[in-house]
């Protein structure tokens, strides 16, 4: 077992991770603030306010633009081959060095991304407007909230982002990107074939795990799981999601320089 | 310590770079890896160090398989490739996060090996030049105190007081405990060094005999001509100084392993220098 996982192992790794690379990080999290700030500033000056329609929408954007682009980088040093001996002859397992890397490209930049957010956002309303309607702040969490739903997508990108980051040895992001539209609109071809043998319907749109819409004489028909059965859509999801990182894993345990 | 069992390599099946590699590798041993460029010397050392698999067979280092790269085996092995990778980081900050995997890292021994090879100990270890980051790292290796020590060509890079340095303390760390095996195309980098010759040549391990064995049974000399020369000579070649020859080592003379001409005789593909080599020496004494 403990070839596998052990705590004071972790540990020192996570140090030594975190001290290698904080000075970085730090400056892309500075740099991150300064490019919201920049867009949703200009957005606000333009538009006359920042709703929370807009927020939600610059959220996930920003969510899973940076988050995306940074997991494509966790694993860069097996793209060299100088850094990719020192990454895997290092004496941790496997599974320490993929924790570390999921942990700071998952959790810790989520937790560091939302009150980033909430800070550009904040500033922007209070020289924007106070105390007007516009002034109303994104409720992630609660009824109104959506956050489930954007962790969710954000969890399935990072997860993609993960598998390019190991398999790819150069240009990461835009690889994965590349064959992530490519798996995206395959599975959106393929979905919606099967679903018209399936319902013998020509007319329907078909995202995976959103339902389908059937268009019959010229009336729009939603076929789905019911609201209250909508846990089997997030099983499926978090299962697909786990399924991937989990791929990402073992891809890393094969890597050879 | 190291056993290599029917080991095929490739980067792809079509164009295998070793064929059944059968080879055991002993604590207490200095071993040094000769082979011609692209001969496949830091691929054997990748494959034991668990950077690469094997396609066939299997590598072996202190009772783990190698490719499974598991930290029990890790923590006592220390890999130090021919490009090496130092971090925008002191030698002291060096220290504090990487020697905690090494149990048996000592802190002393390697600021001493860093004042012997006049590497200063507070430079930024990516901004120091190529040599020295080398020896930074030759330094730190020797300090992990891991049973097995892995260089490739560790001495490219080095200049000639520097090349005198590493060979005097790398034959000052040799433990009974330990295995270091150094790789190299500079044969005359190895001399008074190692204790092993292991040499890689058309995908096969052609030679792994200890220095004493080969001096057993092989006599290394230069003579002005090689007309007066009773016994066969097994190889030969030219200098300004005579005829350097490999000759049988019939009547138990000692002699100083030339390692540049046994290399150049085996790789020129002379099967009469290997022979000898592999016979028990019970025969040759018949």
């Amino acid at each position: 077992m403990k070839n596998h996982f052990s705590l004071r192992r972790f540990g020192l790794l996570f140090r030594k991770h975190s001290v290698e690379h904080y000075k970085s990080y730090l400056m892309s999290l500075i740099v991150l603030v300064g490019i919201m700030a920049l867009v949703m500033g200009y957005v606000a000056y333009s538009a006359g306010k920042l709703d929370t329609t807009l927020q939600e929408l610059f959220f996930m954007l920003f969510l899973v633009g940076a988050g995306t682009m940074f997991t494509s980088t966790v694993f860069s040093d097996l793209g060299d081959q100088k850094r990719a001996i020192a990454f895997l002859t290092l004496p941790a397992s496997l599974l320490e060095k993929y924790l570390v890397a999921w942990i700071y490209s998952f959790l810790i930049y989520v937790l560091l991304y939302v009150p980033a957010f909430y800070l550009v956002v904040t500033m922007i309303i209070n020289i924007g407007g106070r105390g007007t309607e516009e002034a109303e702040l994104l409720k992630l969490f609660g009824p109104k909230g959506n956050f489930d739903s954007l962790i969710i997508m954000y969890a399935f990108l990072h997860a993609v982002s993960l598998v390019g980051a190991v398999f790819f040895r150069k240009v990461h992001f835009i690889k994965t990107i590349f064959i992530l539209f490519l798996g995206f609109f395959a599975v959106i071809v393929l979905n919606k074939l099967l679903l018209q043998t399936m319902l013998g319907h020509d007319n329907l749109s078909a995202i995976p795990l959103s339902g389908a819409t059937i268009i019959e004489d010229g009336q729009g028909y939603k076929l789905g799981v019911p609201e209250a059965d909508s846990s089997f859509t997030w099983i499926v999801s978090i299962g697909f999601i786990l399924i991937i990182w989990a791929a990402s894993y073992f891809k890393l345990k094969e890597k050879q320089v | 310590m190291i056993q290599l069992d029917n080991l095929s390599f490739g980067y792809s099946r079509k164009q295998l770079l070793f064929r059944n590699l059968n080879l055991t590798l002993r604590e207490g041993h200095i071993y040094g890896l000769l082979g011609k460029n692209g001969a496949g010397k830091s691929t054997l050392l990748k494959n034991i160090a668990g950077l690469v698999f094997p396609l066939e067979g299997s590598c072996q280092v202190n009772g783990f398989e190698a490719s499974k790269r598991y930290p029990a085996m890790l923590e006592d092995l220390y890999f130090i490739p021919e490009e090496i990778y130092m971090p925008a980081i002191t030698a002291k900050q060096f220290v504090a996060n990487t020697a905690p995997f090494y149990s048996a890292f000592n802190e002393e021994e390697f600021y001493r090996y860093l004042n012997e090879f006049d590497v200063p100990a507070h430079a930024v270890l990516s901004k120091l030049s190529f040599g020295q980051q080398k020896k930074a790292m030759v330094a730190f290796g020797l300090a992990t105190n891991t049973s097995l020590l892995i260089m490739d060509e560790p001495t490219n890079g080095l200049d000639i007081p520097s090349k005198v340095q590493f060979r005097r303390i790398i034959a000052s760390a040799l433990t009974e405990n330990r295995c270091i095996i150094i790789s190299t195309h500079q044969v005359r980098d190895l001399d008074s060094l190692i204790d092993t010759l292991v040499v890689l040549h058309d995908r096969e391990i052609v030679l792994n005999e200890s220095l004493d064995a080969i001096a057993d049974r092989l006599t290394f000399t230069t003579i002005a001509n090689t007309s007066g020369v009773t016994s066969e000579i097994l190889y030969q070649e030219e200098s300004a100084r005579g005829q350097h020859v490999i000759l049988p080592n019939v009547d138990g003379a000692y002699s100083k392993v030339d390692m540049e001409l046994l290399f150049n005789a085996i790789i020129s593909g002379n099967k009469s220098i290997t022979e000898p080599l592999q016979k028990p020496v019970y025969e040759k004494s018949l």
